[in-house]
């Protein structure tokens, strides 16, 4: 069984993996994006989580909202991307915003799954958007 | 391992799902849970719908779709709710690693569609049968 670890979606690994994990198999495959590709998605996807990061940490909420921020910080660690320090205040998140915030960035993750030419971070994207849809916030708003 | 090897992995796991919540079902058709029977229920009909789809994809390929087992291992006592549920747990956890694996295993097209859809279902599953929300279902990380 395979497993991806803490920040094993390194920029530096991803070149590495570009040429196992096409999907040669598929009937109608795709057009390949480049690994350049995969460091611009990467990119964005941990500029997404550490702006969720910073915007929960300025919200007053109940418990599972501090706990959704700490579930962000796993994701952002797996991915390789630290929480911003000494960032510029940031706008804080509640109720019916934070739900459809929280949407938004699931639906992201999802389409950056389908896109990430390697596998394994196509693993990892897939995994946060699926974990930030198990949260108590989305499933209570489902 | 080729994509063609994840997915018979794959279609392996779901001819034992859909074995496993079988026995489940009846298992918890006398338990007063309606939840859970609900539940199981929906499991049931989602590996069902999933062996299926991977059968074809995998004919479609050139491949021999694997067959499933005779029978399947199952843990001794599951009489109650309690251990119904965390049977049920088990496996669909270990359907959403291999799901994980086979989006791993794929490039950007509807293979790697598929997988990141049934795992985004499975962890969907996973909190209906009872399980606790995680951060990165799919994807193991070491102590």
């Amino acid at each position: 069984m395979r497993s991806a670890g803490l920040a094993v979606v390194g920029a530096t690994g991803l070149s590495a993996l570009s040429g196992c994990d096409l999907d040669l198999g598929s009937p109608t495959p795709a057009a390949t994006p480049t690994p350049d590709a995969d460091e611009r998605l990467l990119t964005a996807a941990r500029a997404e989580l550490t702006t969720l990061i910073a915007r929960l940490s300025v919200s007053r909420g109940p418990v599972s909202q501090s706990g959704l921020e700490q579930v962000h910080r796993v994701q952002l660690a797996a991915l390789g991307g630290r929480p911003r320090t000494g960032a510029p205040r940031a706008r804080p998140l509640h109720g019916a915003q934070l739900v459809a915030r929280e949407r938004v960035a699931a639906a992201r993750f999802t389409a950056w799954a389908r896109a990430a030419h390697s596998g394994d971070l196509a693993r990892v994207l897939a995994a946060v958007a699926a974990g930030i849809r198990m949260q108590p916030v989305l499933q209570g708003a489902r | 391992m080729t994509v063609v090897d994840e997915l018979q992995r794959t279609l392996a796991a779901e001819h034992a799902a859909v074995y496993v919540y079988g026995v489940l079902g009846g298992r918890a058709a006398d338990l007063p849970d309606e939840r859970l029977r609900a539940a199981l229920a929906a499991a049931y009909d989602a590996h069902v719908t999933r062996r299926d789809e991977l059968r074809r994809t995998i004919s479609v390929l050139g491949a021999d779709p694997v067959a499933a087992e005779p029978a399947y291992r199952l843990p001794r006592g599951l009489t109650t709710a309690t251990q119904v549920r965390a049977q049920a747990l088990r496996t669909e956890r270990a359907c959403v690693e291999q799901y994980g694996a086979l989006v791993a295993a794929t490039g950007p097209g509807p293979t790697r569609t598929w997988a990141v859809t049934a795992l985004d279902e499975a962890a969907q599953t996973e909190l209906d049968l009872g399980g606790r929300p995680q951060a990165l279902p799919g994807v193991t990380i070491p102590a």
